[in-house]
């Protein structure tokens, strides 16, 4: 359980971190820590938000690939969204 | 459509006792009687304009056609009067002849025939009266569809709205989900009594619904609203499951918001900027977008807008009260909102994301309140209030009164204890205060489906004598044992977090200390039960006084056996009042 704790708070701190930094300011580096946070979440069995990291992941590389018209922005929220309920019915 | 010698047949012998009676009152009926007893006599005359003249003996002229409403009379009465009534009854017991050279003969044999089998009705109990009780759908299913009465079941939901606007219909939507009783009396009329309300609506063989008739007398679009009561009662009894459909129709259509697509624009150029180079003019957008959300009756995205705008504030002020997390959560809420309104969503589910159905009040003839607490509060959103909390026994529901204004604008204030001194709403001899420690009978009270009082004007507020509070009944607000499952508060993404306001049994209080850290005076107590509790008091420059008198109490010196009201939220139980027999003390808000 503690390490399900850790790993959501190391996903919000990245999340609060793009949102005071700038989501246009999304880097590589980001990405990967993305990645290692999924690989993670496998791990815990944690299957659903697994995939809303790679997701995530995948849209930002797509962004950064200089495609036209993809948004991050759904993707961040949604996994934000995740993060935050999982976060409140613990403190319940 | 038929010759008006026939249609005028026909309206003569719909105009059953019954029938009459309920048009017009039991007192002009018997009256026209017995002016016919007495001897007045009617001398009928055929017009060219679709009516008959009728001259009766006294000197009266009245003018009949082929319905009631068209009827009228030399007399001075603006609607129904003896006369009319005694044309009718007049002209059932001497039938006139046929038109002029049209069906003569046909006439005579139908009148005759017809004549003969109604006119002898009068009793109520000759009809078939069934109760709300029993499940009847097959036996009066049958009885109905030999009687011409099908169309109170066969007319679709929407021919039977048609005529009614979007709030009538929420209107009656909250009605039925009020208890009532309601038995169905079937003869030449079929009545529908509402008997806690003692409202009679009677349908007859013509599929109008607006042509039935109500013993109320009140005005028209109130009396409109009682008959599709009526008769939605009586479709459900007879196993019509219509509410869902009802309440997707009592939504106004949402017209394309210009509020959403703006906000989607800002959130998107405040998340895309990042916050530590973001200008300080975002708060104008801000501010300007929860004018407009409000304009737009958008109450939930007004509000999370206003709560970004609080949170942003304090960002760049640098203020330590400042929560990253809050913010995000606020943030993500408003944009996944966004997201939600672009689906196809049903009339209902976009009320629901609006926050709109939730500020709909509704009359309630009647509702007992025993005063449970009384809370002031301050949001991060800019505003400040007090909640009342009322307890009705009869339903065994809690009820609130919210007194609250926003202090956003630097003129606007909320001074709590003015606020609680000041008279109520309903009773301008009756303080808050007053109200907050009593029991009372309110009449024609307005409520929402949050069960949220209204502080509309009408209501009557009666004083009843305070039930000691260890004699009530609070139902699942009483908790005996604290546990993980009874604080779980509801999780919810959109919408006003609510949470669990209960009742706990305190034997003592053991222990009142005070925590630097997280700014908390604690009050360490045992439940009757036997569990140990701690009750939570956030320090607020607002009750300092409070507080400190509190950390400085000897909880000896304190009552033992009180009932206390607490709001639970996150892990924590907030005290809001203590209550003990007939008396109560409001933690804040009393000396």
């Amino acid at each position: 359980m503690q390490e399900i704790q850790h790993l959501t708070a190391a996903i919000q701190d990245w999340l609060n971190g793009m949102m005071l930094r700038g989501i246009n300011q999304l880097s590589p580096r980001d990405l990967e820590q993305l990645r290692t946070q999924a690989e993670r979440a496998g791990q815990l069995h944690m299957d659903e938000l697994s995939r809303l990291l790679i997701q995530l992941a995948d849209s930002g590389q797509t962004v950064l690939m200089g495609q036209v018209g993809q948004e991050v922005l759904p993707d961040y929220f949604r996994l934000s969204a995740y993060v935050q309920m999982a976060q409140a019915s613990w403190t319940e | 459509m038929q010759p008006f010698s026939i249609r005028f047949r026909h309206f003569i012998n719909e105009c059953t006792e019954d029938y009459l009676i309920r048009y017009a009152n039991k007192g002009l009926y018997n009256r026209a009687l017995k002016d016919m007893d007495k001897g007045i006599t009617a001398e009928y005359a055929w017009t060219e304009q679709e009516q008959v003249q009728c001259t009766l003996s006294d000197g009266t002229v009245c003018m009949l056609a082929d319905t009631l409403d068209q009827a009228v009379c030399s007399c001075p009465a603006d609607k129904i009067c003896r006369h009319i009534l005694l044309a009718i009854l007049y002209e059932q017991r001497h039938p006139i002849h046929g038109e002029h050279g049209e069906h003569g003969e046909h006439g005579e044999h139908g009148e005759h025939g017809e004549h003969g089998e109604h006119g002898e009705h009068g009793e109520h109990a000759e009809g078939t009266v069934q109760e709300s009780s029993a499940s009847l759908t097959g036996m009066s299913a049958q009885s109905v569809s030999d009687s011409g009465f099908e169309w109170l079941l066969d007319t679709p939901l929407s021919e039977l709205l048609r005529s009614y606007t979007t709030s009538q219909i929420a209107e009656v939507d909250f009605r039925l989900s009020l208890k009532e009783n309601i038995s169905v009396i079937q003869d030449t009329l079929l009545t529908v009594v509402l008997e806690s309300q003692q409202v009679e609506v009677s349908f007859g063989r013509e599929s109008d619904l607006q042509k039935a008739l109500c013993n109320k007398r009140d005005i028209a679009s109130r009396v409109s609203l009682y008959k599709l009561e009526a008769i939605l009662r009586y479709r459900a009894l007879q196993g019509r499951e219509e509410r869902k459909l009802l309440e997707e129709s009592s939504y106004p259509v949402q017209i394309s918001s210009s509020a959403i697509q703006e906000c989607r624009k800002l959130i998107t150029d405040i998340s895309q900027t990042g916050l530590a180079r973001l200008p300080q003019t975002i708060m104008a957008r801000l501010e300007t977008l929860a004018i407009t959300a409000r304009s737009e009756e958008l109450p939930n995205l007004e509000r999370t807008l206003r709560g970004i705008r609080g949170e942003l504030e304090l960002f760049f002020a640098r203020h330590v009260r400042f929560d990253m997390n809050t913010l995000m959560n606020r943030l993500t809420e408003v944009y996944l909102m966004l997201e939600a309104w672009e689906q196809d969503l049903t009339a209902s589910q976009r009320a629901q994301l609006a926050g709109s159905f939730r500020t709909r009040y509704y009359e309630r003839l009647q509702l007992q309140l025993y005063a449970l607490g009384a809370e002031p509060w301050e949001t991060r959103s800019g505003y400040r209030g007090i909640t009342y909390y009322f307890y009705c026994p009869d339903e065994m529901q809690m009820y609130t009164y919210t007194d609250a204004r926003p202090v956003y604008y630097q003129e606007t204030t909320f001074q709590y204890n003015a606020e609680y001194n000041d008279r109520s709403p309903w009773r301008a001899s009756l303080s808050m205060k007053q109200l907050a420690a009593g029991q009372w009978n309110f009449r024609n009270v307005k409520i929402n489906r949050d069960h949220r009082i209204s502080a509309a004007e009408g209501t009557k507020v009666e004083s009843l004598e305070r039930i000691p509070v260890e004699e009530i009944d609070f139902g699942h607000y009483a908790v005996q044992e604290l546990n993980q499952a009874q604080l779980h508060t509801q999780v919810t993404l959109f919408g006003d977090r609510k949470p669990r306001i209960l009742l706990l049994a305190l034997a003592s209080i053991q222990e009142i200390t005070f925590d630097p850290a997280s700014q908390n005076l604690l009050l360490h107590g045992i439940l009757k039960s036997g569990s140990m509790v701690t009750l939570v008091v956030p320090y607020h420059q607002e009750w300092q006084r409070t507080i400190r008198k509190l950390e400085k109490t000897n909880p000896k010196q304190m009552s033992n056996d009180m009932m206390v009201l607490v709001r639970a939220e996150g892990a924590h139980l907030y005290p809001i009042s203590f209550l003990k027999g007939q008396s109560i003390s409001h933690l804040r808000l009393d000396e």
